[in-house]
């Protein structure tokens, strides 16, 4: 059995491309991971947020109110949001964004005498069928924001709210 | 809507649609008053930013009026509110504090005063905070809303 030899010179070389590697590895790493940063990042989509139990929620419209962390530069805050939250006749669990289309008013349900089971904002007197629909003639221009969904274990989870094509 | 430069650029596109203004008049004292003052301003801020934003699209929620209290403080707000009301966009003038010291002069100003005494909320649950602050803009909003009829009708 020959033991092969290895001579100094090759140990040499070996050892410092080794070393010399881990260290053009050790700069190399940090940037190439900023340069795929950007890829690697998850949505920014809004993480869901639970608001309330199904139990609550009626074929009448009810206001829901929860708070999200929001992030302007470093300085995070917690926003009050809220929801028009009702069933519709399929079973479905719609969830509207209160916010007025027009210029950006809280609507209310069934508060103007003359247009009842309408959502109605009081800034441009703005009117919205149950399903979020504007309606013609009123300021609004496109129907209420829907807000991404899901029913787990019970309770109802709010996402983001989406905005939806003009009638 | 608030002193943002993104909600500048609304009003200033959409500014007829923008006829309310709410100014909250906040005190600032260092000395013996300071616990309370801070608790009056914070108070305020709350409902105010409440009310801002559900009227977000007609009311414009100006920068606090902040003032030591002295015999200048009614002369100081006397002017304010004649450049609000000189700037022409406003026809509609509120104003909303925690401080009883402006409640005799409220005939003097030319808006309506909205003096609400401010509630300890700092020892309160972050949830039932929130149901105080509703509960205490429900009223508030009717004011508003009332004037904002009337000027219809007349």
């Amino acid at each position: 059995m020959s033991k092969e030899d290895i001579s100094r010179r090759q140990f040499l070389n070996y050892t410092l491309t080794g070393v010399g590697g881990f260290m053009a590895a050790g700069m190399l790493m940090p940037m190439v991971r900023f340069a795929l940063d950007p890829i690697l990042k998850e949505g920014t989509d809004q993480e869901l947020v639970a608001v309330t139990s199904t139990e609550e929620i009626a074929n009448e419209p009810k206001r829901f109110d929860f708070k999200i962390k929001q992030k302007d530069g470093w300085y995070e805050s917690d926003v009050t949001q809220s929801a028009w939250v009702y069933k519709a006749k399929n079973g479905d669990i719609i969830a509207l964004s209160p916010i007025c289309k027009h210029l950006g008013c809280t609507v209310d349900w069934n508060t103007d005498p003359s247009h009842p089971n309408q959502f109605f904002c009081p800034c441009h007197l703005g009117r919205y069928t149950k399903d979020g629909t504007n309606v013609k003639g009123t300021a609004p221009l496109a129907p209420l924001d829907v807000y991404d969904s899901q029913v787990k274990d019970g309770k109802l989870y709010l996402g983001k709210a989406k905005p939806r094509k003009g009638a | 809507m608030k002193w943002k430069t993104k909600d500048a650029d609304v009003f200033l596109k959409s500014g007829e649609y923008v006829d309310s203004i709410l100014i909250p008049l906040t005190p600032v004292n260092f000395s013996h008053e300071f616990k309370s003052s801070v608790t009056m301003s914070e108070y305020t801020e709350l409902l105010t930013s409440e009310i801002e934003r559900q009227l977000h699209g007609r009311l414009f929620l100006s920068p606090n009026f902040t003032y030591v209290k002295n015999e200048s403080s009614l002369d100081l707000l006397t002017s304010f509110l004649e450049h609000v009301k000189n700037s022409g966009h406003f026809k509609h003038i509120f104003l909303m504090t925690s401080d009883v010291y402006w409640k005799e002069f409220e005939q003097q100003l030319s808006g309506q005063l909205f003096w609400v005494p401010a509630l300890p909320l700092e020892t309160m649950d972050e949830k039932y905070k929130l149901e105080v602050i509703k509960e205490q803009v429900k009223p508030l909003f009717q004011l508003i809303f009332t004037d904002w009829q009337r000027s219809i009708n007349s």
